[in-house]
């Protein structure tokens, strides 16, 4: 089930490209050494969750450009499964990064929240029914001010706990 | 992840809350509850979890549940196939269950263990000692496998009795769910 495809021209997030592939990934290997989470990244299996927005295969994902070719932020989104439910579906967000350096007053943060937003707000329209879009906080490092942040706009459904990490 | 394909526990390792019960003692407090007896299902108890599942099935997927996929994920944990389900078994079948799959985050090839359903039937909450045990099953299931272990569990806001029993077992929440709130909710930014 694709997602749909929707730019916004007063936004400065723009939908990602095939062409933007490999920026994505930077962005996110930038991610990943900002709020390392422990088991190791696979270049692979984060290059198929880009694609999945970038060839509209199940998700949309959305980005904002940088200087010189690269990318500020973006938010990630994927149509997802619930382990429980052969029928039922959700959205979730796989990531919403903006590099530090694009932080300050740039209110990025806040253009990719809104985008995801207005995406659900579509695909629910398109459906004609509800449907949950989730995401998770976790963080090794200032998790009280990201979760203050991300939870703007969002309602709290549970919390993580994690043993045995690496 | 050969090694993994099947998750086999070893013969089922003591856990003791010797140490709980000095700390409850040294600080003046009431000790801990006598921990319960935790089985591993077998392909035997399929069945009877199924149903315990879908018995408690509000609890889980706030009713979204379907028996094909539950009947699916039971059967994987019954046989062991990339996951293994603790029970408490009690005179009238089970009464509690806690079952563990493997999973590869997003960003990863590399598995970790994800606890899908930790759930006390309500007529043995008020006894206790069930949610405690399995919790406590899970956290030395994991060192043994030496994999982490993953557990995020619902709950509205941090206080509940079962946040706050994660909260003992495995210390500090590492993060929080979230919902987007619907587009017609005021606006955030």
């Amino acid at each position: 089930m694709p997602l749909l495809p929707s730019d916004n021209p007063t936004s400065p997030v723009r939908i990602a490209r095939r062409a933007d592939e490999n920026a994505l990934f930077a962005l996110l290997v930038a991610l990943s050494e900002d709020n390392p989470l422990g088991l190791p990244w696979d270049e692979d299996a984060v290059r198929a969750h880009i694609r999945l927005g970038t060839e509209g295969k199940g998700g949309l994902h959305g980005v904002i450009d940088g200087r010189n070719g690269e990318l500020a932020g973006s938010v990630g989104i994927i149509l997802s499964s619930f382990w429980f439910s052969s029928r039922e579906r959700f959205l979730s967000q796989l990531w919403c990064f903006v590099r530090p350096e694009y932080r300050r007053g740039t209110g990025y943060g806040d253009a990719l929240r809104r985008w995801a937003r207005e995406r659900h707000a579509e695909f629910e329209s398109a459906l004609g029914r509800p449907i949950p879009f989730d995401f998770s906080v976790m963080s090794r490092r200032r998790l009280p001010d990201k979760i203050r942040w991300f939870g703007r706009g969002a309602i709290q459904i549970g919390a993580v706990f994690l043993v045995n990490r690496t | 992840m050969s090694e993994l394909r099947k998750v086999v526990p070893p013969p089922a390792v003591i856990i003791t809350d010797a140490a709980e019960n000095a700390d409850a003692m040294a600080k003046g407090r009431r000790p801990p509850r006598p921990l319960t007896p935790i089985d591993v299902a077998t392909p035997d108890d399929a069945l009877d979890l199924f149903y315990f599942l879908r018995y408690l099935r509000w609890e889980i997927g706030d009713g979204l549940v379907d028996d094909e996929a539950m009947r699916l994920m039971v059967a994987r944990m019954a046989n062991r196939d990339e996951g293994v389900a603790f029970l408490v078994r009690g005179p009238g079948g089970i009464e509690a269950s806690l079952g563990i799959a493997l999973e590869r985050p997003w960003w990863s090839t590399t598995h970790n263990l994800r606890v899908m359903w930790s759930i006390v039937a309500p007529e043995f909450r008020a006894r206790g000692g069930h949610a405690r045990s399995l919790l406590l099953r899970a956290l030395e299931f994991s060192n043994r496998v030496g994999r982490p272990l993953v557990h995020a569990e619902l709950a509205d806001e941090m206080e509940t009795p079962k946040i706050r029993l994660c909260h003992r077992v495995y210390k500090n929440p590492v993060g929080v769910l979230f919902r987007h709130e619907p587009d017609n909710a005021p606006s955030p930014v």
